[in-house]
């Protein structure tokens, strides 16, 4: 890079950040209905995550209905409601990190969010590696698969395979969900350090905030639906 | 800009150009063309299925039992068979050192003499060919008959496959499912929302194109892929658990490809999504400057209320059909009464999706038959706001009544529930077609094709509309329950309903989007024979149904064979009448009349666009200045006042007594 | 009919010619909300207290009073922390209402499905006992009939999610209920006999 000064409008407008010439597309009035519409649409999808993620809330509800006595015994004996604790805690700190990027967006000052976004991301890798180590490759060593596939040695109870259905369904839907998460973010990151998003465009990075949000979410209810009680 | 004055889907320099143009396309138009053009080849595919399991139930599958005169070989005065060539030669049968071999009454062992192929031969050395037969005779001479039981009226058969053969039965089957399967999840429901929604939702609000154009594409090609799925299951073998994939007999088929099936309609699912998700957003922000919620076209409104389920309650089906494929492929249990799970849990996520989908492709129907009859009646529709707000009020109450399906698999409790609540539905409906009818009253209607089709419409949906409230009252329903009355009702409510009201729309904004003109009489000549075929098809069902014929068997008693042999009948007059429509389209692409900006007198914004439009729809941005049915303040765009009088304000108060 | 008065050019009276430039509309209106930073920390802080109290909850002894009502804690507890997240972390008070909107409609549609659908669940084995003693589909109350003819009308809830004996199945509940028991042997005492008049009592 050359440290020469600036001499002419045109070098000028190449040292300013790609965000700061945003134009909005073409067939919205004005960036602000852009902006709207766009994070109106992502909760319309954030509506369908939510919905989706209900079929397996039904079904948790419907085995501690029909098969309430295996039901609490299979969760306590075999999931570790501490590595639950600990991923929930990574999660919330996540979520925290990723509101605050947006903040630093909006303030124009994008190394900052930078570094948000990669704690954020940290954060859930994190999570999907203590998810894979330190439960999927157990359970996978026990047999503790899910229905047909369910052989553990020692089984507590007559329906605990279903119940191991249920966790094994949802927390993969979930784990899936962070992994996209994971990709976006990252996405996210790489032009946050190109510039792209800044005070006039940060809608991107704003409603991976809002799909981060929602798996954060869904995890408050999972962990305790699976782990706790 | 030069896109500025030519047709959206004027042709680039070059043939490629123009094919990547389509390909990468982000105008909304182009997109609704590309699905009309996959949801006609869906409703084909569909529509030779329905064909093919008519024809299997133009006669009962019976057993005759027939006495034949039994036949043996014919032998010659030596006892030896008797071939086509001569009777065959016996040889004795000899040992490795040319001895006689003998059998054991110390007799030389004799067998036929066979060439080097192991085929009998005669003295020549010529093979004998088939053996000749002679009616059997008893000790007596008397011939000797036996019974044989033949199978009749079996249209497919002696097919076989690696699961062994596959009789008339299972090609029946296979051929309802693929039939339900495709006309559900690949036409109906994409038909009107994703094809004529997307061409018109952005014009008819003024709008350069939906929210999301990208992700409009990206439904697009969802479609595609969802598509490939339902193709490669059908070739694969096809599926014969029904379009609703019950379990536990679609979790334990090795039938067919049920796996890819499931899958397709999960991913055909993504598609509807994207669809709603953008015509909610696309009708919340870029309605034009001065168009308020109640300047919308009905159209629009039902739009609307579609795109709402859509995005509500298509998830649910999504992880439904996710479960089942976990169900087949890891045996995760939860539907699987073997493990300890409930088929009729999975019966609840079903239809949770799929009641609702069924206003999914009603209510599309709906807000055209509105547009329909407002345009070709020349006149304000009566009950505007009542129109729009019932809509809305079918897509709430749509999540209240699945439970009506289940009405033999649930808990009594639950059922009484659902059948009260199934009763509210009635409300919104027949207010619409209070409301059309009354639009009608001293309407100055033409008769033009898209107007015959609406009046067809609300002949077909109110048979479809009152033969429900029997299927929703308990006691008649346990009666009526799987039975051809409950195929004839929802044929009644989505092919008299939603594929007439599609064909209307059609019709009505053909010469809009291809800016070519059809041939009105050919057109309504075909509509017409559409509705008798469609009427003689499905009428008939009703007495078979109440009759106690059930539904998916390839085969019924004698007493019903009259019935199904009408409605066989009109289902080749039906398809008869849409190649007639296929061919007046084909004409009309080839060498139609120039279509003019608004040859129906429409007064919505599509009518002030160009036929076909210019790319981003207007050549400026339009500006609201009077309502969409205003037919009594408004001369319609492109048309002459004097031919369209418009009433005089004193001779209106005059006649409200002012 | 004007069919064929095509005025294609004209006819602009609707459209008046806009000068429409698509950079020229107002930009200012788009007023950026800064998210702030202490609230956002206070929410996390919160946050992490509920996370406490839940695992408190729910792993303390003392805290034990029945399986469900701890259930219903937990999840009492897990909505706010949603709540919480959604009001802040998701900018839902500082947005337009209509996102709310939204989450309320899709939140809805949630409760609609699980709550019906566990209604069925629920009541699948939610049957009737006639005078007769007899187990038929439909209602969910009990009669007896004591030796006087006078009518006792209960609750006759035989599901496993009302029980008392949780995983048993109905018939195992009926039989193990003392009021059953005598039942039972009645009327396989019966078998041996041919009509059905349990009510005659002498034979």
């Amino acid at each position: 890079m050359t440290t020469a000064p600036i001499s002419s409008g045109a070098e000028l407008a190449a040292k300013r950040e790609p965000h700061e010439d945003y134009v909005h597309q073409h067939h919205w009035r004005n960036a602000a209905d852009e902006a709207e519409a766009a994070k109106f649409g992502m909760w319309l999808f954030l509506a369908t995550e939510v919905l989706l993620f209900s079929g397996f809330f039904c079904a948790y509800a419907w085995g501690r209905m029909t098969h309430y006595g295996t039901w609490r015994e299979a969760s306590h004996a075999y999931l570790d409601w501490k590595i639950g604790a600990v991923n929930t805690v990574v999660l919330l700190l996540s979520s925290f990190t990723i509101v605050m990027a947006i903040r630093e967006l909006q303030l124009a000052r994008k190394w900052r969010a930078f570094v948000y976004l990669g704690i954020t991301n940290l954060c859930a890798i994190f999570f999907l590696v203590a998810k894979i180590a330190l439960e999927y490759l157990p359970k996978l060593q026990d047999k503790k698969l899910p229905g047909a596939n369910f052989w553990y040695y020692n089984p507590h109870g007559t329906h605990d395979h279903l119940f191991m259905s249920v966790y094994w369904i949802s927390t993969a839907t979930h784990g899936v969900h962070v992994l996209i998460g994971v990709l976006v973010i990252s996405w996210a990151m790489y032009w946050t350090a190109r510039g792209r998003y800044g005070p006039k465009n940060f809608m991107f990075v704003e409603n991976t905030g809002l799909y981060w949000h929602i798996v954060d979410v869904i995890w408050i209810f999972l962990f305790p639906m699976l782990y706790l009680v | 800009m030069g896109h500025h004055d030519r047709p959206y889907y004027a042709s680039k320099e070059t043939l490629w150009k123009t094919i990547w143009s389509w390909i990468y396309t982000v105008d909304h138009k182009k997109i609704g063309v590309m699905y009309l053009c996959a949801v006609l080849l869906m409703f084909f595919l569909g529509g030779v299925f329905a064909m093919a399991l008519r024809a299997e139930l133009w006669e009962p599958i019976t057993n005759v039992t027939k006495q034949v005169q039994a036949e043996v070989q014919a032998t010659d005065d030596a006892g030896r068979l008797v071939y086509e060539n001569g009777a065959e030669v016996l040889v004795p049968v000899l040992n490795d050192d040319e001895t006689p071999v003998l059998d054991a009454d110390g007799e030389p062992k004799v067998e036929p003499k066979k060439n080097d192929a192991g085929q009998k031969v005669n003295a020549e050395g010529e093979p004998l060919g088939d053996p000749v037969m002679t009616p059997e005779v008893d000790a007596d001479g008397n011939p000797v008959y036996e019974e044989v039981i033949e199978r009749e009226g079996e249209l497919f058969k002696g097919w076989t496959s690696e699961s062994g053969t596959v009789n008339s039965n299972n090609v029946y089957n296979r051929l309802f499912s693929l039939h339900g399967t495709i006309m559900v999840f690949l036409f109906i429901i994409p038909a009107i929302p994703a094809a004529l929604g997307n061409i018109f939702l952005p014009i008819m609000l003024g709008a350069k194109d939906v929210a999301f154009p990208k992700l409009n594409l990206g439904s697009w090609y969802i479609y595609i892929i969802g598509g490939l799925f339902a193709v490669y299951s059908l070739i694969a073998g096809g599926v014969e658990t029904g379009w609703t994939f019950y379990t536990p007999y679609s979790t334990s088929t090795n039938w067919g490809s049920v796996t890819s099936m499931v899958l397709a309609a999960f991913i055909l699912g993504f598609s509807s999504i994207f669809t709603g998700m953008n015509f909610i957003v696309t009708v919340h922000k870029l309605r034009v400057p001065g168009m308020g919620w109640f300047d919308m076209p009905l159209f629009i409104w039902a739009l609307y209320a579609t795109s709402i389920i859509q995005v509500l309650a298509t998830p649910v089906v999504g992880i439904t059909l996710l479960m089942l494929v976990f169900e087949r492929t890891l045996g995760i249990g939860i539907f699987d009464p073997a493990l300890g799970g409930d088929p009729v849990l999975y019966q609840h996520f079903f239809w949770f999706y799929s009641h609702p989908a069924v206003y999914i492709m009603i209510l599309p129907g709906f807000g055209i038959v509105s547009e329909l009859i407002a345009v070709h009646s020349h006149k304000r529709l009566f009950g505007y706001r009542a129109i729009a707000f019932s809509s809305i009020g079918i897509a709430a109450v749509s999540f209240l009544i699945w439970g009506h399906h289940m009405f033999t698999s649930e808990s009594p409790s639950a059922n009484v529930v659902f059948s009260a609540l199934t009763f509210l539905v009635g409300l919104p409906t027949a207010i619409k077609v209070f409301n059309w009818t009354s639009s009608l009253y001293k309407a100055s209607i033409s008769w033009t094709t898209p107007m015959l089709y609406a009046a067809f419409f609300i002949f077909c949906f109110t048979i479809g509309g009152l033969t429900g409230p029997p299927l929703a009252t308990l006691a008649t329903d346990i009666h009526l329950h799987d039975t051809y009355f409950v195929v004839a009702h929802f044929h009644y409510v989505m092919m008299g309903g939603t594929v007439l009201a599609f064909l209307g729309g059609l019709h009505h904004w053909w010469p809009k989007f291809t800016g070519k003109m059809y041939n009105e009489n050919w057109a309504r000549l075909a509509s017409i024979l559409v509705f008798i075929g469609f009427n003689i098809t499905f009428f008939t069902q009703f007495f078979l149904g109440t009759q106690g014929m059930p539904r998916r068997y390839a085969t019924y008693v004698p007493e019903f064979e009259l019935l199904h042999k009408i409605s066989t009948f009109g289902s080749w007059v039906l398809a008869i009448a849409f190649l007639m429509h296929a061919v007046v389209f084909a004409f009309s692409l080839a060498g139609g009349r120039r279509a003019p900006r608004n040859p129906w007198g429409g007064l919505t914004l599509e009518w002030y666009a160009d036929s076909p439009p210019v790319e981003h729809n207007f050549s400026h941005e339009p500006l609201l200045t009077h309502g969409p049915y205003d037919y009594d303040l408004v001369v319609p765009p492109g048309w002459d006042p004097a031919d369209y009088p418009l009433p005089d304000p004193e001779a209106v108060a005059r006649a409200h007594g002012h | 009919m004007a069919h064929d008065h095509d005025h294609q050019t004209e006819n602009e009276g609707l459209m008046p010619n806009l000068e429409h430039d698509e950079h020229a509309h107002d930009d200012h209106g788009h007023h950026v909300h800064v998210t702030p930073f202490m609230p956002m920390l206070l929410v996390f802080v919160g946050l992490l207290c509920l996370t406490a109290l839940t695992l408190w909850t729910a792993k303390a002894e003392y805290f034990y009073v029945s399986n469900s009502v701890n259930l219903t804690v937990a999840l009492i507890i897990a909505s706010f922390k949603g709540l919480l997240v959604a009001a802040f972390f998701m900018h839902l008070i500082y947005d337009k209402a209509i996102n709310t909107v939204v989450v309320v409609a899709s939140m809805f549609a949630v409760v609609l499905f699980i709550t019906i659908t566990m209604i069925d669940i629920g009541t699948q084995d939610m049957v009737d006992k006639t005078e007769k003693g007899e187990i038929a589909v439909g209602g969910s109350v009990q009669i007896q009939v004591d030796e006087s003819g006078n009518r006792q009308v209960t609750r006759g809830v035989y599901s496993p999610f009302w029980s008392d004996n949780p995983g048993l199945s109905i018939v195992e509940q009926a039989k193990n209920d003392p009021e059953n028991v005598k039942k039972y042997n009645k009327s396989h005492a019966h078998d041996d006999h041919s009509g059905d008049d349990h009510s005659g009592g002498d034979h």
